[in-house]
């Protein structure tokens, strides 16, 4: 990378900006979805990933694998449910 | 000073502390025993020892964080199960999983919508290593934080995170190429 890319304002100088973000973002994009960032950092990376394209599908596409997980996730087995109640209720009168 | 029977609580205290503590938490227990195990009747044996358990230890519980109590127990028992269950106990280094190649990343419109996605996403879930489901379950299910997960399964805060990517990484494989209807959101 010449020079000029660590010259400010200059267009190799934004690249290389944007270019190092989508690798920060990218690397902590599980992080940014779970809500587990600071909120510093979170705002820096939230800011690249409104402008950025590619971070943002990424980030779309963890957010719906979440929401999905969620959803199937709480699916509960009501038989092993209902064994258990009984078994609480063994427990609780000494049977 | 408090004599020993002073401080000892009675047996009907106990019983009605776990029943308003653990009694409610019936749904839960259920729902991470079977992501602890490798089958449904893995996971009755799992949650139903682990309630004994909780009903002989209810005495000396804080009464703090019954989920956290539960998992944790839930926990030592698998881990103590039987020899299926040693997979459990490893730690996962050396068990690399591939990024998802560029053309294999999946879009939001590239995953199937509905019943189906589902029925997908329950059967891709069911694939995956107990030690990888139970992660997902307690952050992406049961609303944990990283660091929640990571004390009631004692382990490092950074596996919970490799974990959870690794596990999603497979998810996200199994449910790419199912699209039914492009453009919808999950």
């Amino acid at each position: 990378m010449s020079l000029i890319a660590y010259v400010p304002g200059t267009h190799a100088w934004r690249k290389r900006r944007h270019d190092e973000l989508c690798r920060d973002t990218y690397e902590h994009i599980q992080e940014i979805v779970d809500g587990e960032m600071t909120p510093s950092k979170a705002k820096q990376l939230k800011a690249h990933l409104d402008a950025c394209e590619g971070c943002e599908v990424e980030a779309e596409v963890i957010r719906s694998l979440k929401e999905a997980i969620a959803r199937v996730g709480q699916q509960t087995d009501q038989q092993c449910v209902r064994r258990l109640d009984d078994l609480a209720r063994r427990l609780c009168s000494g049977e | 000073m408090e004599s020993g029977n002073e401080v000892a609580k009675s047996d009907e205290e106990q019983v009605r502390r776990f029943e308003e503590l653990i009694v409610p938490e019936m749904p839960f227990l259920a729902r991470i025993a079977r992501a602890m195990s490798h089958s449904q009747a893995e996971a009755d044996d799992l949650a139903q020892e682990t309630l004994v358990k909780a009903f002989r230890a209810i005495e000396r519980f804080d009464g703090r964080y019954p989920r956290a109590w539960l998992t944790r127990i839930a926990r030592n028992t698998a881990i103590n199960r039987d020899q299926r269950n040693r997979e459990f106990l490893l730690a996962d280094e050396g068990v690399v999983e591939p990024e998802p190649a560029p053309d294999e990343v999946t879009d939001p419109e590239d995953i199937v919508v509905g019943q189906q996605m589902d029925e997908t996403l329950r059967a891709a879930l069911d694939d995956l290593p107990p030690d990888f489901r139970i992660v997902v379950q307690l952050v992406d299910v049961e609303d944990m934080t990283y660091q929640e997960a990571a004390d009631v399964l004692d382990i490092p805060i950074g596996t919970v995170m490799s974990r959870l990517h690794r596990a999603r990484t497979r998810l996200r494989r199994a449910l790419s190429g199912t699209s039914l209807d492009r453009g919808a959101a999950l």
